[in-house]
């Protein structure tokens, strides 16, 4: 209680600031509209607001029998009403088109984050790139505007109300007026209570009940049962999610319902006095009524809390979307940075040699600080146009070596120096990854992703052409098989590197062939060559045996090199190598006797 | 009998019906919030009073004695006290009201869809689509109460005010009759909104769709290396753009609409109004009741404004309610109604499972299958023109090892799924017998799958799936989720059995060699693995698909554990026996394994060790293994060969058989061959 107490002010302080950022962005996205529906709701505020000094002017013409005047009052009553009336249902479509103004802005602006961040990269940063998603999508955006405009409504209400009821009671309203306001910006903190300080279990939550759901997970949920089981996990989670954050809530709330009592004695205070005044003859019966109007109506302000919980989202949205965006502006390119530093260092190595299109110096790599190294000074250099293959057993580097090369890590400490990265051209490198991204579009677009003709590429990497005429959305039902897949990545990384730079450039295949046909295979491995023509290519493979004539071949293990050079040699000189050559040389000599004896 | 898979029909279900459903969902799970609720909207009839009783306090006022009454002044003060009170309250119950409803039909209809036991054909994907259409909104569904209970007050309030105006004056009652065409107008206007929202939300699904792609890391990183960033921005862009677009129309024709209605109330409380003040005029109305007539005046007015739209919202707001039902009733209808047609497809089934449809199968004597008759089957994905399979036929035989082997997209994946009982197939038959000749029970073995008999040991139906799970939790729990009921029944609070549980995951782990990388692990097999939460730990691809095999295997080695326990033999001898194969095959109990590309991400050593897994060296008798691959050091230990080719078995047989016949089988093994031979 205390702890929440000593953190109020800041709290305050920072509330205030994200509502600054938050009606900024607002002013900033929601267009002509938007204004429109603003003007509309102040306008009406204000007819609220002005309306209890109407009828208190109207009150008192009729007490004192003047029945003119009585009807003129009466008049401008009506006229205000059907005027307020108008602009709240203008006002309110007007809301609509402008919230979905925001909503299309605020999914730009993560699109344009997450996009901006590819070079940030790093799984924390995922993680909360995931969330804001999540939090974008459900955050109440569309109705949040409504929520903020209520907030200016009630505040304009507030206001018009002062203006007239200063003169008799100017303290005590202002007082009640202010403790409204309190409660207010008190309900939208304390709102945010329910999504801070609750730790993961939200997202573990949501994580089981999309696996329900989740196209991939479906076979095995329904072979071995599991549906029953996610829910259960999902529940758990959700219940000690629950059970913090009510508990964070209750916390919060104390203050609210301190003021709340302050607001009550307020109210009661400036009815007493207010009524003693009339009593005294020191007030107007007509002024007294339009007093009454006015608090009354700021009793209204009680909705603050409720416009409070989408405002209270959408603001936490948007300043993380900021910060995010600042944080990426505040980074300089990595790599670009790393590279003139190096030609500043080291004088004579400057430029790669002309021959040379890949250059490792020492690399060393680990995933975390805790983790052994993956790689642990890692030299070698490429030629120009030649083809080199990366062997070893699951877990030795090779993976790691790849993302490395593609610039997706930077390694700890070395340097990773490919030729065509310099001269700052795109696609200077491709690749096929293990798991190769799918986009949900279509198979076209999935190899392109913007180049305009890839029907070559599509075709070199033997790409169902009826595929490629497909117009709908992949990714539904009956969707592309796992070698399709990986076919239509392997048109992706030719299509690029053809693109970029047609005679030079790296090409990265982590396991091409992995979950591809042998037919399929074959056909790869004998066009290998002509496909990768003038590229400089490293090839990650299980299969040695289709790989023996390379022109380099590179064995890792346990993230060093222990054997480089081409078959013959590493046949000689490299145990592991030739371990495992000989197994899998076995394995098909076996077949290779059964295929005598028949023939 | 089959409604028509597609657009869910629940406009016939009554919306009381849905309320209702939503409050018991209430009552259950959050009392205490409606109790909150129910407060605020009694404060809010409360608040309705305070006209009437300003207009008390002016009598007196203005009446002769001309003096103020401290009780009605007093009263004045709690009904506004108390309404602010009862809505912060209220405030804080409606949040929590809100996101446990959403929640509890969020894991309804998650289960629901967890009872899906066939994949998609028509029928099961009409259904998962709805569902998860459902589930898209079901947020909304909380939002919903929210919104109900909010339109709730407003009824309340105006309910009070409509009686508390006509004890000031019956004029007053006019203004609520005024509505009576805005109420009409608002049941039009909740058809354009509602067809608005359909036309936009599967802009918003793909809108998703894409949004959520550029979060995974795979995708992540290529973006990154491709810069896709603009052109992903280019075929987002447009997407958000058309998917607002329905909603803002029907925002603006519905403001556009509603100027009559909104007129006609407005001029109808004017003249009351004038009216009121002409008669106040005349002396006819005492001056306080005037007042408080003329605050009822305004009130009434907000309410006759805001009155239509929440009784429709009322109305509306039972539609995401109505969905779940809808897909409720449909599951009831429906997954009863699958178990049944799968029954009917086999042809010849003269016995019925005593257990019926919900597939309870009797543990005292779990059905062992023998062997396997596929008969004419075809298969064709919904909506697919060409048929995944046609007039596929095969006998396999206990004990049998068969490869499946053929071109990417051949129908491998859909026949073992037709097999396993994962799809149905839309013509010709699969027929499970067991060593006596009978058939197997109507849902073997899907429905059975998970279901290891812990008194006789028998594992029904194991498998690594082409794209198995990677799930985000503990090591033991990747491993422990192909035998849950097992899983449960050792968690019991015997000592003995839970040690039992865990030396069966060790075991699994060092029999996939994953016993070393698991050890490394900081918390070893309790540690969480996967890349989404901040405490879980990444593994290699190698790594996750030796997890995946050891989940296959992990049944037979926890029955045959317990069976060999069962039997007496020593604790060391027991583990002794599961960690190396041929031993194991003593205790082995049977059943049907599938490895679909199991070894796909392992190198040629890695294989080697895992072959005998994969192969099934272990299961000893009667038990079916089938395997898909592309390596051919595996297929070459198959009893029977299948080679597909455009949906069809082109060629079955030994290696040798199909060398000779010299055909497709021949020449993908040549390829590969070659391959090697370099």
């Amino acid at each position: 209680m205390w702890r929440s107490w000593r953190a109020w002010p800041r709290g305050m302080w920072q509330t205030i600031r994200d509502s600054y950022h938050w009606l900024r962005y607002e002013c900033a996205h929601w267009g002509v509209v938007g204004w429109l529906a603003c003007c509309l709701t102040v306008l009406e505020a204000v007819i609220v607001g002005v309306t209890p000094w109407l009828l208190g002017n109207m009150v008192a013409s009729v007490i004192s029998q003047y029945g003119g005047d009585a009807l003129m009052w009466a008049g401008a009553l009506v006229l205000a009403t059907v005027v307020g009336a108008l602009c709240s249902r203008f006002g309110a479509s007007a809301t609509v088109s402008a919230s979905s103004h925001l909503a299309v802005a605020m999914h730009r602006d993560f699109l344009h984050a997450a996009l901006a961040d590819l070079t940030m990269g790093g799984r924390e940063r995922r993680l909360r790139l995931n969330r804001l998603y999540g939090e974008i999508t459900d955050s109440m955006v569309v109705n949040s505007l409504e929520g903020e405009l209520t907030i200016v409504y009630m505040r304009c209400v507030a206001l018009a109300s002062f203006a007239i009821v200063v003169p008799h009671l100017a303290v005590m309203t202002t007082v009640v007026g202010l403790l409204y306001l309190l409660v207010g910006a008190l309900g939208t903190r304390w709102l945010r209570a329910v999504t801070e300080g609750t730790g993961e279990d939200g997202d573990i939550s949501e994580y089981w009940r999309s696996l329900s759901f989740d196209v991939r997970a479906r076979r095995e949920a329904r072979l071995f049962g599991l549906g029953g089981e996610f829910a259960a996990r999902s529940h758990r989670a959700w219940k000690s999610f629950m059970a913090l954050s009510t508990r964070s809530f209750r916390h919060r709330a104390a203050p609210v319902y301190v003021v709340s009592i302050l607001l009550v004695l307020a109210y009661a205070v400036s009815l007493m006095l207010l009524a003693n005044q009339v009593v005294s003859g020191a007030l107007g019966v007509g002024a007294f009524v339009s007093c009454v109007g006015a608090l009354i109506n700021l009793n209204g302000f009680g909705m603050i809390g409720d416009a409070a919980i989408g405002r209270a989202q959408c603001m936490q949205v948007v300043c993380e979307l900021a910060a995010l965006h600042s944080s990426i502006d505040s980074t300089p390119e990595p790599r670009s940075s790393e590279t003139t530093a190096l030609e500043t260092t080291s004088g004579q190595r400057a430029n790669l040699d002309d021959r040379v299109a890949v250059e490792l110096n020492h690399v060393t790599f680990s995933y975390a600080d805790t983790l052994p190294a993956a790689l642990s000074d890692v030299n070698f250099r490429l030629r120009r146009g030649t083809v080199t293959a990366i062997v070893g057993v699951n877990g030795s580097g090779k993976s790691t070596l790849i993302r490395l090369l593609a610039g997706l890590a930077e390694p700890d400490c070395g340097q990773v120096r490919i030729s065509g990265m310099q001269e700052g051209r795109s696609w200077a490198v491709s690749a096929v990854f293990q798991s190769p991204a799918r986009f949900p579009l279509p198979v076209g677009d999935n190899i392109g992703l913007g180049l305009p003709d890839v029907a070559w590429a599509a075709e070199d990497a033997a790409v169902d052409g009826q595929l490629l005429a497909r117009r709908s959305m992949v990714g539904e039902d009956p969707g592309l098989s796992g070698g399709q897949w990986q076919r239509v990545a392997l048109a992706r990384c030719l299509a690029h590197a053809r693109q970029s730079s047609p005679s030079d450039g790296v090409v990265l295949l982590d396991e091409p062939t992995a979950a591809v046909d042998p037919l399929t295979e074959k056909t790869f491995f004998d066009d290998f060559r002509r496909l990768t023509q003038g590229l400089t290519t490293v090839l990650v493979t299980h299969k040695i045996t289709s790989i023996t004539d390379v022109d380099r071949i590179i064995v890792l293990d346990g993230g060093r090199i222990i054997g480089d050079g081409p078959h013959s040699r590493l046949m000689k000189q490299c145990a592991l190598y030739r371990d495992l050559y000989e197994r899998q040389r076995r394995s098909m000599a076996q077949a290779d006797s059964d295929v005598e004896g028949n023939s | 009998m089959m409604s028509k898979p597609g657009k869910p029909d629940f406009e016939h279900i009554s919306s009381l019906a849905a309320v209702s459903d939503v409050l018991r969902v209430v009552r259950q799970h959050c009392p205490m919030a409606l109790v909150g609720s129910l407060a605020e909207i009694g404060a809010a009839a409360a608040n309705a009073l305070v006209p009437w009783v300003i207009a008390l306090l002016l009598n007196g006022l203005t009446g002769p004695a001309h003096e103020i009454s401290w009780t009605v002044l007093c009263l004045l003060v709690v009904l506004v006290t108390a309404d602010i009170w009862a809505s912060t309250l209220g405030t804080n119950s409606r949040v929590t009201l809100m996101r446990t409803v959403g929640h509890v039909y969020d894991l309804e209809i998650a289960g629901l869809v967890g009872r899906i036991h066939v994949l998609d054909d028509l029928e099961t994907m009409a259904f998962r689509v709805n569902a998860q259409a459902v589930a898209e909104r079901s947020s909304e569904l909380g939002r919903t109460v929210n919104g109900w209970l909010i339109a709730a007050r407003g009824l309340v309030e105006m309910g009070v005010s409509i009686i508390a105006g006509l004890l000031l004056s019956p004029w007053l009652m006019l203004i609520p009759l005024a509505a009576i065409p805005s109420l009409l107008l608002e049941k039009k206007a909740d058809q354009w909104d509602g067809d608005a929202e359909d036309a936009s939300a599967p802009l918003g699904e793909r809108k998703d769709a894409l949004m959520k792609t550029l979060i995974e890391p795979q995708t992540h990183d290529e973006m990154k290396l491709w810069q896709a960033q603009d052109f992903l921005s280019s075929r987002i862009g447009p997407l958000l753009t058309a998917w607002r677009r329905p909603l803002n129309q029907s925002a603006r024709r519905r403001s556009l609409a509603f100027l009559g209605p909104d007129l006609l109330i407005q001029l109808t409380a004017g003249g009351v109004l004038l009216w009121l003040v002409w008669q106040a005029g005349q002396g006819q109305l005492a001056p306080g009741v005037v007042v408080g007539a003329l605050f009822m005046v305004t009130r009434l007015l907000g309410a006759a404004q805001q009155g239509p739209s929440a009784v429709q919202r009322l109305y509306r707001s039972a539609r995401p309610a109505k969905r779940v039902l809808w897909l409720r009733r449909y599951a009831a209808q429906h997954m009863g109604h699958q178990a049944t047609q799968t029954a009917s497809t086999r042809a010849n089934e003269t016995q019925r499972h005593p257990l019926g449809a919900d597939g309870n199968a009797d543990l005292s004597k779990p059905f062992v299958p023998a062997s396997l008759v596929v008969s004419n089957i075809e298969y064709r994905y919904p909506g697919a023109a060409d048929a995944a399979l046609t007039g596929v036929s095969t006998r396999i035989g206990a004990g049998q090892r068969v490869a499946l082997v053929g071109q990417n997209g051949s129908g491998k994946t859909t026949f073992l799924d037709i097999v396993l009982g994962l799809r149905r197939c839309q013509r010709g038959y699969v027929q499970w017998r067991d060593e006596h000749g009978n058939l197997a029970p109507q849902s073997f073995p899907v429905r059975s799958g998970s279901q290891i008999g812990m008194q006789t040991g028998h594992v029904t139906a194991s498998a690594v799936f082409q794209d198995y799970v990677r799930y985000e939790t503990t090591v033991e729990d990747n491993v422990t989720f192909a035998a849950l009921d097992a899983q449960r029944a050792l968690h019991s609070p015997s000592h003995e059995r839970c040690g039992m549980l865990a030396q069966a995951v060790d075991t699994a782990l060092i029999r996939v060699q994953l016993g070393q990388a698991v050890a490394a692990l900081p918390q070893q097999a309790s540690t969480l693995v996967g890349t989404r939460f901040s405490s879980s730990h990444g593994l290699s691809g190698g790594q996750w698909q030796r997890l995946a095999i050891g989940r296959a295997i992990f049944p037979s080695l926890l029955s045959c554990m317990y069976r060999a326990k069962q039997a007496g033999f020593p604790q060391q001898c027991i583990q002794a026996a599961a960690s190396t194969s041929p031993a194991a095959t003593v205790f082995d109990p049977v059943g049907v394994r599938v490895f679909d590309e199991a070894s796909s991400a392992l190198d040629a050593k890695a294989e080697e060790k895992l072959r005998s897994v994969i192969l099934g060296a272990d299961l000893a008798k009667g038990g079916i293994t089938f395997f898909v691959t592309h390596r051919f050091p595996i297929v070459l230990a198959a009893d029977l060969i299948l080679v597909f080719d455009h949906g069809r078995i082109v060629e079955q047989g030994t290696h040798e058989e199909l060398l000779a016949l010299n055909g497709t089988y021949a020449k993908l093994f040549a390829a590969a061959d070659e391959g090697m031979r370099h």
